[in-house]
């Protein structure tokens, strides 16, 4: 594993660490502690929504909303070791009504860098790649969800069934179908 | 399913990180940052702080305990806590409010309601939570004696498995659609309330009442914000007069920017979402592929991804001389998709020219010739309103051929 993805995959532990000062200070009403948990967790709320939503316009708006619920529903946070679950679950909620509000259109799009004269096995490289990036596309956003948290965020089975309000059990046979649905829309795509 | 079909974990994990690759886009972090600075200063008492709560959930807790529920029906502070009475009660009666004797019929959120003469009325300006302001999605009407009726709708079209109607009603309203305020008890356990002939339920918190109806494929959400101790009457004297005609309803939203092309010629409205792509060079229909969805012949378009199943693009070009108007467009520029020779299309009207428009599954297209060049709009879609949505798209079109961009000169051998 090269260090950029154990940094990575390091990260989440770490950004719970240092935000739990900040969380108990937000709750006792201090704004500028909000924005400080803000800033350190944008870049994992915008990648998880990136990953689920895979627009940057709605993976904004689903950030932007996040926050703001956040924000309002902050007072029911009881656990401030809790924040990163209890933000998860605000965040999917909003990726979800992201999606309810784009319907059902998609962007079709040239991978970047597609070249018609490259190589015929990097065009099939490039193929099979947006292959699996439009199956991914096609799962239903509770799939999405989950294997973004898994494989992605590299949440153990107890937190996703926390941010998806779930028992561990079903999010684990949840994880197995949404892994089992993406295979079979892959092969409906080659 | 064969083992060559199967997928490694790597493989799985190194597609979410190209889809997540992208940075955050500059100025997120301050846009968030700006809008919860606003939603504080609308609500300030949410900035209070744990330290001075959770004394007062206790005694909440207590007295809920006790059968009283009087202590936190009547603190403010415990709003955000959800120990609200699942319903407001009902009060004797209306005691001096004027009659409500004159129809409004909401642009957007579809009902009508009967009001006070003399009201301050502000009709929604915006689909339900798309505007920068809270009100912006609703229809509100301010009585002057102490009360605010305010109404707005959405259209429920998504429902996923194994969660109820009160689910997805308590989803929508947890944060989503900013509200004046948040009652906070979980619809299933809210008070019930019949508005139209349609069974909803109704929940009150200090100086407000709220009541949600599903019907017709949307939620309503109606609110009286009242400093009054018969609220519950003046609320009960709204409902009865109002209509439900989800039918009616408009789930596009309001055009609300203007893009003013520097290639094409023209301006039309939009909604701001980041999904604006002008167009990249001239669009020659003769040389170039003809107009599709695909994605890889946008350049010559002026376009605009609205993230509500639906794409909106335009070009225009100068109108060869001596051609046919119908047989060129049929020749060259149809999308081909409708089928539909020009001269057989159903007219429309765009900045007062005469044009031609068609429809087929996902697609709306209309020419329109003025000022020596030709004109297209393109809605490609998967809405059942798309017609509308064009023509809301079309109402904002301002045609100005003098202000398009003319080819560079090629040099005579």
């Amino acid at each position: 594993m090269d260090m950029t993805a154990a940094s990575r995959e390091a990260e989440p532990a770490a950004e719970q660490t240092r935000s739990v000062p900040d969380v108990e200070s937000a709750l006792d009403g201090d704004t500028r502690a909000f924005d400080r948990l803000v800033l350190a967790h944008l870049p994992r709320t915008y990648r998880i929504a990136m990953a689920i939503l895979g627009s940057e316009a709605d993976a904004s708006d689903a950030v932007q909303e996040a926050w703001l619920a956040a924000w309002r529903q902050l007072p029911t946070l009881r656990d401030p070791a809790r924040f990163d679950g209890w933000l998860d679950q605000i965040l999917v909620n909003a990726c979800r009504m992201s999606i309810r509000r784009r319907g059902r259109v998609r962007e079709i799009r040239m991978p970047d860098g597609f070249d018609a004269e490259a190589p015929q096995a990097a065009l099939n490289q490039v193929a099979e790649r947006d292959a699996l990036d439009r199956a991914f596309g096609r799962l239903t956003v509770e799939q999405r969800t989950i294997l973004v948290l898994h494989h992605l965020e590299r949440r153990p089975l107890l937190a996703i069934a926390a941010a998806l309000v779930i028992p561990v059990g079903t999010a684990k046979s949840r994880l197995h179908a949404a892994r089992a649905a993406l295979e079979r829309v892959l092969e409906a795509e080659r | 399913m064969n083992e060559s079909s199967r997928l490694s974990d790597r493989e799985v994990t190194d597609m979410l990180r190209r889809r997540s690759a992208r940075p955050a886009p500059d100025g997120l972090a301050s846009a968030i940052l700006e809008s919860l600075a606003s939603e504080r200063a609308r609500h300030p008492a949410r900035t209070t702080g744990r330290s001075a709560k959770r004394p007062l959930m206790l005694l909440a807790a207590a007295a809920l305990l006790l059968g009283g529920g009087a202590l936190a029906a009547g603190s403010g502070a415990l709003r955000l806590w959800s120990i609200t009475p699942p319903g407001p009660a009902p009060s004797l009666g209306l005691v001096d409010f004027p009659s409500l004797t004159t129809t409004f019929v909401s642009p957007r959120n579809g009902f009508s309601i009967k009001h006070p003469d003399r009201v301050a009325l502000t009709p929604a300006r915006q689909l339900w939570g798309f505007g920068p302001q809270v009100d912006d999605g609703f229809d509100v009407v301010e009585t002057g004696s102490a009360a605010v009726f305010k109404g707005a709708s959405v259209a429920l079209v998504w429902i996923p498995d194994g969660v109820s109607i009160d689910e997805r009603v308590d989803e929508y309203l947890s944060g989503y659609y900013p509200l004046p305020d948040g009652c906070g008890v979980p619809r299933s356990k809210q008070a019930e309330i019949t508005i139209d002939g349609q069974s909803g339920r109704i929940s009150g918190c200090p100086n407000h009442i709220e009541a949600t109806i599903v019907a017709g494929g949307r939620l309503y959400l109606f609110t009286l914000l009242a400093d009054r101790g018969d609220a519950r009457a003046v609320f009960d004297a709204f409902a009865a007069t109002i209509d439900l005609t989800p039918e009616t309803a408009v789930d596009y939203p309001g055009l609300t920017s203007t893009f003013d092309s520097p290639t094409n010629g023209f301006s039309f409205g939009y909604i701001d979402r980041g999904g604006l792509k002008p167009a990249k060079e001239l669009w020659d229909p003769v040389t170039q592929p003809r107009p599709d969805f695909s994605g890889a012949h946008d350049d010559p378009f002026d376009g605009v991804e609205t993230a509500l199943a639906a794409y909106f693009k335009a070009a225009s070009t100068a109108i060869p001389d001596g051609a046919s108007i119908d047989a060129w467009v049929d020749e060259y520029v149809s999308p081909g998709g409708c089928g539909v020779p020009r001269r057989q299309q159903a007219e429309i009207t765009i900045d007062g020219q005469s044009g031609r428009i068609a429809e087929c599954p996902n697609l709306v297209e209309a020419t329109v010739v003025a000022g020596g060049r030709l004109y297209l709009f393109i809605l490609g879609h998967e809405r059942s309103d798309a017609r509308a949505f064009f023509e809301a798209f079309v109402a904002t079109i301002d045609l100005r051929p003098e202000d398009a961009a003319v080819p560079s000169s090629t040099p005579s051998p």
